[in-house]
């Protein structure tokens, strides 16, 4: 389709293209050239009308020059006034021969003074009154010469000019010389060369005397040729019906005029309306421009320019036609091989189409498949996050165990450790106080004896005194001074007191480590937490009494119910680290009191205090501030243990550098009620 | 009239016998020192009752809780006292809820607080007489 198409395709649109250019030069040409025409015929036709007026013109001066000679004449003069037409006639025939000949000037008139004719110098005979006429009317009237064309009965147009004949300023008569138009149009034709036809008006004519001035003239004279109009005079061979139907439709013709068809010829006609004297219309001068060579010419003008245009135009086609044809063939070569392309390209892209079907297939089940993994992965990153926060929560809770495990072994440890001191000391206890006792019962003794023989000795004295020689008593109080015995005397008692207290101390010490034998007492037992504190301050006496004043504020607190070894164990921990805080010197206060449901003791010291960052890790098992080797870290841990067991709390408030105050808080009534043994 | 008050002391530390006998000196009492709980069972079955037992609690062969059990139960009028270093507590609880102690001395003791334990056994026994005599 394409293949067949390409060359009309083509060459179709661009020969009408072609040919509608060549018609439109073609018509523009034609239309510049007819307008040019036009343009110079209107030209023509105003110059031709101007040199008609000029004529008119030149030759009403030149009747006018040759009406003032002859009226500048006396013979004339004399004659006119005289009336004398014979001497009028007889000097004036040689001047009309003459004014025909140059000029053909036919007409030559006298008039009295009152119009009336006197005299026609071209037809002597003729003696009739003339007619009246424009021209001599208004030269009567206005007394000055008048000229123009009259429209005779006849139908000829004659310039005419009147001229009032004036001797010494005394009106005399008239001079009237008259041309036939006819002769004036004729040295128009001479001179312009242009063909014209003057049609008058039939109104203005009688048909008689019309038909008779043509044939006079030798015209040609159809009255009937035309409706309303009569040639009078023609110099182109146009057939009058020609004429009559260019007059006929004259009034709707364009100012450039009509074309017209005649005999094989072209002729351009214009008219211009005809005027009389009087200025009015009286006919038509039409004027005709044979335009029938420059038709011609440009008809051939017309052929050689359309046949060269043709003759380019095939040469163009037939070039076109084998280039197209060419590139027809080039194309269809083009054609088959991309079709060839084409269909290995369809066959790839198929392929391909199917490839990205497979790729689309494969991604899709890949986003599934990782979708799927990512959703593995994030349970199991869940399973995971769960199970660490389970690790993390059953690690805390090992660390919490191993912690609680560590001090409750420390708090075993330390309890053992002590029950194992209160064992030794109870199976020690008997062995220390058998001698113990039986030294303090011999000082006693001995105390009793002590009484009797001093007073023995005082007895035996004063005897003495009363009745002895003087040599005697000298010798005695010798012996006595000597012996010391005043000083003996007086000391005996403190020396046995003083051996009795260490008896007691020994006593005490023993008891006091008897107290640890039962850390892991069973049963809770009703107790007066002063005596624990005494007993508990017995046990580390030693240690405070180079340390520290102590101090006891002991409110009015009932018994409770408690294991008072355990509390002896809390109270020696903290009085031990009171006095382990203090440097050189200071106070160890005990204060107890309570309300009704709780019994508070508070050991407030004057050592260094505790940092404020170490407050919070203060019962911390194994935390210690203390140099390796002095403290386990273990003796605030067991105290909270032990004060936890009994439902009550410890709290510490210390000011670094001022002193520390741990306060227990037992509450009342919170352990299982158990008999009362004492 | 009053009699001399017999005192039996169970001991086997004889210091402590001798200091027991000194502190009572000045008392009207009659003290018999023995060593050991085997001794003073002897003393007492072969010879007169005494009025108070006054015994060490641990002791070589039978303590002293276990040789005042005997001496309840066969001359349940003696007044027994137990003096001692230590003491289990649940056996000392038990004997004196059972009330074959008349009281418990720990060692080391005060004289006074001997002489008037045994002041007051002895007014004990002085009761019991006059209520043996009235019967």
């Amino acid at each position: 389709m394409l293949k067949k198409n390409i060359r009309s395709q083509v060459l179709i649109p661009l020969t009408l293209t072609f040919i509608i250019l060549t018609g439109c030069f073609v018509y523009t040409t034609y239309r510049i050239r007819m307008d040019d025409y036009e343009r110079g015929l209107d030209n023509r036709y105003q110059r031709v009308q101007l040199i008609l007026n000029n004529l008119i013109a030149n030759h009403t001066s030149y009747m006018t020059s040759a009406i003032e000679f002859i009226a500048d004449q006396n013979q004339f003069q004399d004659a006119m006034r005289a009336k004398e037409r014979g001497v009028l006639l007889k000097h004036g025939s040689p001047i009309l021969k003459r004014l025909f000949s140059q000029q053909q000037i036919t007409h030559f008139y006298f008039y009295d003074e009152y119009g009336a004719i006197v005299l026609r110098v071209y037809n002597p005979d003729d003696k009739s009154a003339s007619m009246p006429r424009f021209t001599k009317q208004q030269a009567m009237a206005q007394g000055r010469t008048v000229s123009g064309l009259e429209l005779g009965r006849s139908g000829t147009f004659t310039l005419r000019v009147v001229y009032p004949w004036k001797v010494n300023k005394k009106l005399i008569g008239y001079i009237e010389l008259g041309q036939e138009y006819d002769h004036i149009l004729k040295e128009l034709n001479d001179f312009t060369l242009a063909d014209f036809v003057v049609a008058l008006d039939k109104q203005h004519l009688d048909r008689a005397a019309w038909e008779e001035g043509m044939q006079m003239l030798g015209r040609n004279a159809d009255w009937n040729l035309l409706p309303d109009r009569v040639l009078i005079d023609q110099t182109a061979t146009i057939p009058p019906r020609v004429v009559a139907t260019f007059l006929a439709t004259d009034q709707v013709s364009g100012k450039n005029g009509r074309k017209l068809e005649v005999h094989g010829r072209t002729y351009h006609a214009n008219s211009f309306p005809l005027l009389d004297v009087a200025q009015k219309p009286v006919g038509k001068f039409v004027l005709f421009a044979d335009l029938t060579d420059n038709i011609s010419s440009f008809r051939v003008f017309i052929v050689q320019v359309a046949s060269f245009s043709l003759l380019v135009c095939a040469g163009l086609f037939f070039y076109s036609f084998q280039v197209l044809g060419r590139v027809d063939r080039r194309l269809l070569e083009n054609r088959q091989q991309l079709g060839i392309e084409f269909e290995k390209q369809a066959e790839t892209n198929k392929q391909l189409e199917f490839e990205v079907i497979e790729r689309r297939r494969a991604e899709e089940s890949l986003v599934t498949l990782n979708e799927y993994l990512e959703q593995r992965v994030l349970d199991r990153t869940n399973e995971l996050r769960q199970l660490n926060l389970q690790l993390e929560a059953s690690h805390a809770e090992l660390e919490e165990a191993y912690r609680n495990l560590q001090t409750h072994q420390a708090t075993i440890q330390q309890q053992d450790r002590m029950a194992c001191i209160g064992q030794l000391a109870a199976s020690v206890a008997h062995d220390i106080n058998n001698p113990i006792g039986f030294v303090a019962g011999n000082l006693e003794v001995l105390k009793n004896y002590w009484n009797k023989l001093a007073a023995f000795v005082a007895i035996q004295h004063d005897v003495l005194q009363r009745y002895g020689s003087a040599e005697w008593l000298r010798g005695v109080e010798e012996h006595r001074r000597r012996l010391k015995v005043d000083y003996v005397l007086e000391e005996f008692s403190a020396v046995l007191d003083e051996s009795l207290e260490g008896t007691e101390r020994v006593n005490t010490i023993v008891l006091n480590l008897k107290g640890f034998s039962r850390m892991d007492e069973k049963e809770a037992r009703l107790a007066d937490i002063h005596g624990c504190l005494e007993s508990t301050l017995n046990i580390v006496w030693n240690k405070l009494r180079y340390k520290a004043d102590i101090k006891k504020e002991y409110g009015d607190i009932p018994h409770i119910l408690c294991y008072p070894q355990q509390l002896n164990q809390v109270f020696m921990n903290l009085l031990i680290n009171a006095s382990q805080s203090i440097g050189q010197w200071g106070e160890i206060k005990i204060r107890t009191w309570s309300d009704r449901e709780n019994i508070f003791v508070a050991i407030a010291d004057t050592g260094c205090g505790i940092a404020e960052e170490n407050l919070p890790k203060l019962f911390e098992p194994f935390f210690t501030t203390k140099e390796s080797g002095v403290g386990t870290g273990l003796g605030l841990s067991i105290v909270r243990e032990i004060v936890n067991k009994h439902h009550g709390d410890i709290t510490v408030v210390s000011v670094p550098g001022e002193g520390t105050v741990f306060t227990v808080h037992l509450p009342l009534g919170k352990l299982p009620q158990v008999t009362n043994h004492a | 009239m009053p009699e001399t008050i017999q005192i039996l002391c169970v001991d086997d530390e004889s210091y402590i016998l001798n200091v027991i006998r000194r502190q009572l000196c000045d008392l009207d009492v009659e003290v018999h020192p023995v060593r050991s709980a085997e001794d003073g069972l002897r003393f007492l079955r072969q010879t007169h009752p005494v009025h108070v037992v006054l015994s060490d609690y641990r002791m070589p062969g039978m303590d002293g809780i276990e040789f005042l059990g005997y001496v309840s139960r066969e001359w349940p009028t003696v007044t027994r006292i137990l003096l001692s270093g230590f003491t289990d507590a649940e056996a000392l609880q038990e004997a004196l809820e059972q009330k074959r102690l008349f009281a418990f001395l720990p060692k080391p003791w005060r004289a006074e607080e001997l002489k008037k334990i045994i002041a007051e056994a002895v007014e004990r026994n002085a009761e019991r007489s006059l209520s043996e005599v009235t019967i």
